[in-house]
C-alpha cells in the first residue's frame, strides 16, 4: 500500500530537522532579535527558499507541506527573518510570472537570498482576496510608466531593495512592476509592528519605471495576487500553529515546576483539564491546517481557499483562547517581557490580524462551506 | 469526503467496493430506521440484520485477523469501511460481541475458549453484553465489588452490574469482578458467563425518554465453571483496560456525524431563509466536523498522531461525543412546538411519546458518560502528556 499522503514525507522531515537545528544553534536564548541579511542568506543556502520554487525555475519544487513546516518550526523562536511572507508573497509571484530578463534576475537573486524583495500591493481595503480597484495608477510617458499612489502596508519592507508594486492600468487591468527601493519619488513611512517587524507604508509619486520592469503572468495578474494572498494566509496560520504547540508545551512544563499550596500546579485537576483542553484544541487546529495543506497541494491555493479560511479562522479564534489559557496558567509572569511567551503572544496576535482577520476568514468559510460537502471529486 | 484525493489507488478501489456493496445491500428500510434512531447504537434487531449482510464479506469482523475468520483489514481500510457505512446510514452493529469480546478472546483466550466463543460470534449465534459498571463503581471502575468465589473447579458469583446495554437481548455476558477479598486491581478477574445460568436476573432501567436501553443484572449464587475465566486470576484489570481501549477506539464516527450534520442542516433550512445566527452555528459545526473527521483519520488509523498518539482513543472519544451533543443542541434550538409530541397513535397515560430526534438529544447526553466519562478521558490524556513530555 502506498504511503499515506498525510504522513510526513522524507523532504518534509529533512526540512523540519534543518529548521530545528537552526533554531537550536542560532536562536536558543530568549533575547532581542535583530534581522540579519546574512542569516537570510543562510536560509537560502539551506535550500528553504528553493524548496518553494518549481524545478523549471531553478528551485526544488517540493510540495507545500515540505516548506510550510519550516514556518511552523521557526515560529516559536521569534525569528524575524520573514520566511512565511517571503515565500507566499514573493517566491510564489515570481515562480508564477512569465519568464523574462526581469523576472529571471529577480528570481535567481531571491532564491540565492541576495535580493530581498517586498510586495507592495495592500492599499488597506478589505479582505486580501477582494481585489478592490487599486488607487495606484500608471501613467504612460513614452516607454516609461510613471507610478503614483499609496501602499498602506508593505510587509518587512524596510529590508527590501526591490518592491513589487501593483497598479491599475488605463484599461483597468492589474499589473505588477518591480521598482528599486531607492527610485526617485519613493517615500517610506515606518510602520514597525508590535512583533518587531519593520513594515512600511509607501508613497509613490511619479516614480518612473521602464516597461521591461513589468512582471507578466500567463493568466490575469489579479488572480495570481489572490492565490498568493491565500497562500500567505496559509503560511501565517502555519506559523501560528507552531507558536500554539510551543505554548502548550511550555505551559505543561510550567505546571510541572511551579509549586503553590505545597505541590506542583500539575497536581490540581482543574488545571490538568485546562491543559488537556488546550491540547485538544491544538489537535483540532492541526487537523484543519493539515486539510488546508492537502487541498493546496492537490488543487493550488485558490481552490483550497475555503479550507485555508477554515484553518486560519480556527487558528485565529480558537488559538487566541489557547494563548490566553497559557497566560492564565502561567499567572502574571506570563504577561511579562521576561519569558519567550510574551514575544510569542505579540507575534500570534500579528499573525491573527495579518493575511485576513479571523472575522473575514469566518465569513468566507460561512459563505463557502455549503458547496464543499457534495464535492467528492478532484479539483478540476 | 475531503480525503478522497489523498487515498492510494488501492484504497480508492477498496472504498469503491464498499460503496458498491452498500448500494446493493443497504435497503431503504434500514436507512430510514437509522435516521429515526433514538439511541446511538442501533437496536438489536436492525443491527443484527445488517451484520447478517456484512457477514458475506467478513466485514462484520473487518479488523479481526484472517487466521481467526476476520477480514484482516488494515486500519485505513477499516476506517474507510466504517466511514462509508456511517455516511450511507447503515446501522452500527451492536459492538459488545464482535468488536469487544472477539478481539479480547483472540488476545487472552485459550485455544478451547477461542474455539467455543469465536465461531458462535462470527455466525451470529451469540449475543454479548458488557458487565463492567456497578452501582458503586462507575467512573472508578476498578472498585467493582461483584465477587466470584472459587470452589474447586467452580466459581460462585454474587453482586450486580448496572447500565448493561442490551442485556435483555443477550445470551452471554462478560464480567469484570473480584476473585480475592482485597481492594487492589490485582484482585480483579474476567469471566465469560452464559446468561441462562440459574441465579441471573435482568431488571430493565427505564430512561426519561421512555426507552429501554440499559439494565441492571443481578447475580445470586450463580455457579459457573472455572474454565470460563479469561486469562489468569488477577489479570482482569489488564484485560478490561485492553477492552476499553478498543471500546474508545474501535468506532469510526466521522461518516455518521457527517450524515447527521446533513440532516440537521436540511432541517434547519426546511423553512426557507435561515437567520444569520443559525447560519453562523451551522458554519461552526461544519468546521468542527471537518476537523473531527481528520483528527479521527490521523490519530485513529494510528499512524500520524505525534507525541499524543498514546492518547488518541481518549482524545477522539472526547471530541466526537462533545461534537455530537453540540449538533443536538442546534437541533433543539431550531425546533418548533411540534417537536414536543410524537405523531401517530394516541398515547396510553403512562407513555411519554417523545419523538425520535428529541429522544436522541437526551440519550446522547450519555455519550460523555459511557465508555469512561469525559472527565476520566481527560485524566488519561494528561497521563499520556506527562509520559511524552516529562
Amino acid at each position: 500500500m502506498q504511503r499515506l499522503s498525510f504522513l510526513p514525507s522524507d523532504e518534509r522531515l529533512a526540512l523540519a530537522a534543518s529548521a530545528a537545528r537552526v533554531v537550536r544553534e542560532r536562536f536558543e536564548t530568549h533575547s532581542e532579535r535583530v534581522f540579519s541579511a546574512a542569516r537570510w542568506q543562510e536560509f537560502a543556502e539551506l535550500g528553504w527558499l528553493a524548496a518553494a520554487i518549481s524545478e523549471a525555475n531553478g528551485g526544488l519544487g517540493l510540495p507545500l507541506s515540505s516548506w510550510s513546516v519550516v514556518a511552523e518550526t521557526l515560529a516559536p523562536a521569534a525569528v524575524l527573518e520573514p520566511f512565511s511572507t517571503q515565500v507566499a508573497q514573493v517566491g510564489y509571484l515570481l515562480d508564477n510570472a512569465t519568464a523574462g530578463p526581469c523576472r529571471d534576475a529577480l528570481l535567481a537573486a531571491w532564491i540565492a537570498g541576495t535580493g530581498f524583495i517586498a510586495l507592495a500591493d495592500d492599499e488597506g481595503e478589505g479582505a486580501p482576496w477582494h481585489r478592490a480597484a487599486l488607487a495606484t495608477r500608471c501613467r504612460l510617458d513614452g516607454e516609461t510608466c510613471r507610478l503614483s499612489g499609496r501602499k498602506a502596508l508593505v510587509l518587512d519592507g524596510a529590508h527590501a531593495t526591490t518592491y513589487l508594486v501593483s497598479v491599475t492600468l488605463a484599461d483597468g487591468q492589474v499589473a505588477l512592476f518591480a521598482i528599486a527601493s531607492d527610485s526617485a519619488g519613493v517615500q517610506v513611512i515606518d510602520r514597525r509592528s508590535i512583533d518587531g517587524r519593520p513594515h512600511l507604508e509607501l508613497l509613490l509619486e511619479d516614480v518612473g519605471v521602464p516597461a521591461s520592469a513589468q512582471l507578466t503572468f500567463p493568466n490575469a495578474a489579479s488572480e495570481v495576487l489572490v492565490a498568493s494572498a491565500w497562500l500567505h494566509s496559509y503560511m501565517l496560520a502555519a506559523e501560528a500553529l507552531g507558536l500554539l504547540r510551543a505554548m502548550l508545551q511550555t505551559t505543561h512544563v510550567y505546571l510541572l515546576t511551579r509549586e503553590q499550596f505545597g505541590r506542583p500546579l500539575i497536581e490540581f485537576q482543574a488545571l490538568q483539564h485546562r491543559l488537556v483542553d488546550m491540547a485538544l484544541t491544538v489537535t483540532r487546529l492541526e487537523s484543519l491546517q493539515d486539510i488546508a495543506r492537502l487541498k493546496c497541494d492537490e488543487c493550488g491555493p485558490l481552490r483550497a481557499a475555503p479550507y485555508i479560511a477554515a484553518a486560519k479562522a480556527a487558528i485565529g479564534g480558537e488559538g487566541r483562547i489557547v494563548a490566553r489559557q497559557a497566560v492564565q496558567l502561567h499567572g502574571a509572569i506570563g504577561l511579562t517581557a521576561e519569558l519567550a511567551l510574551g514575544t510569542q503572544l505579540r507575534r500570534l496576535l500579528s499573525l491573527e490580524i495579518l493575511g485576513g482577520t479571523t472575522a473575514m476568514h469566518e465569513h468566507f468559510w460561512a459563505t463557502h462551506h455549503g458547496s464543499l460537502d457534495a464535492e467528492e471529486t478532484r479539483c478540476s | 469526503m475531503y480525503f478522497l484525493a489523498t487515498l492510494s489507488s488501492e484504497e480508492r478501489d477498496f472504498l469503491g467496493e464498499v460503496q458498491a456493496f452498500l448500494a446493493a445491500e443497504l435497503d431503504a428500510e434500514l436507512v430510514a430506521a437509522e435516521d429515526r434512531q433514538r439511541t446511538f447504537v442501533a437496536d438489536h434487531v436492525r443491527g443484527n440484520r445488517w451484520v447478517d449482510k456484512l457477514r458475506a464479506r467478513r466485514w462484520h469482523v473487518g479488523q479481526w485477523p484472517a487466521s481467526h475468520g476476520g477480514a484482516g483489514l488494515s486500519p485505513m481500510q477499516n476506517y474507510l469501511l466504517l466511514y462509508a457505512q456511517g455516511l450511507a446510514g447503515a446501522p452500527a452493529p451492536p459492538p459488545m460481541g464482535l468488536a469487544y469480546v472477539g478481539p479480547v478472546v483472540i488476545r487472552f483466550g485459550t485455544a478451547a475458549q477461542q474455539a467455543s466463543v469465536l465461531p458462535a460470534l462470527l455466525e451470529g449465534r451469540d449475543h454479548w453484553c458488557q458487565g463492567f459498571s456497578e452501582p458503586g463503581a462507575g467512573s472508578d471502575l476498578a472498585r467493582v465489588t461483584c465477587f466470584a468465589e472459587r470452589r474447586g473447579d467452580r466459581y460462585v458469583i454474587n453482586g450486580s452490574k448496572i447500565w448493561t446495554t442490551d442485556a435483555q437481548h443477550s445470551n452471554k455476558i462478560f464480567l469484570l469482578l473480584r476473585t480475592r477479598r482485597d481492594d487492589s486491581r490485582q484482585a480483579l478477574s474476567f469471566l465469560l458467563v452464559d446468561m441462562a445460568t440459574p441465579g441471573i436476573t435482568v431488571r430493565p432501567i427505564r430512561m426519561l425518554t421512555g426507552d429501554h436501553e440499559f439494565n441492571q443484572v443481578f447475580f445470586d449464587d450463580v455457579e459457573v465453571s472455572a474454565d470460563d475465566l479469561l486469562g489468569d486470576e488477577g489479570q482482569g484489570w489488564a484485560i478490561a483496560k485492553f477492552l476499553l481501549e478498543i471500546e474508545r477506539g474501535s468506532f469510526v464516527l466521522g461518516g455518521r456525524l457527517r450524515r447527521r450534520f446533513r440532516k440537521l442542516e436540511a432541517r434547519a433550512r426546511q423553512g426557507g431563509t435561515v437567520g444569520p445566527l443559525v447560519e453562523a452555528k451551522l458554519a461552526r459545526l461544519a468546521r468542527d466536523l471537518l476537523a473531527y473527521e481528520h483528527t479521527e483519520l490521523r490519530l485513529g488509523t494510528l499512524v500520524a498522531g505525534g507525541a499524543l498518539q498514546g492518547a488518541a482513543a481518549n482524545m477522539i472519544k472526547i471530541e466526537w461525543t462533545e461534537l455530537l451533543q453540540r449538533m443536538d443542541d442546534l437541533a433543539v434550538e431550531i425546533a418548533g412546538p411540534g417537536a414536543l409530541h410524537a405523531d401517530g397513535a394516541p398515547l396510553a397515560p403512562a407513555e411519554i411519546g417523545m419523538p425520535g430526534w428529541l429522544a436522541s438529544y437526551f440519550n446522547n447526553l450519555a455519550a460523555t458518560i459511557y465508555g469512561g466519562s469525559n472527565e476520566v478521558q481527560r485524566n488519561l490524556v494528561l497521563r499520556t502528556m506527562r509520559q511524552a513530555w516529562g
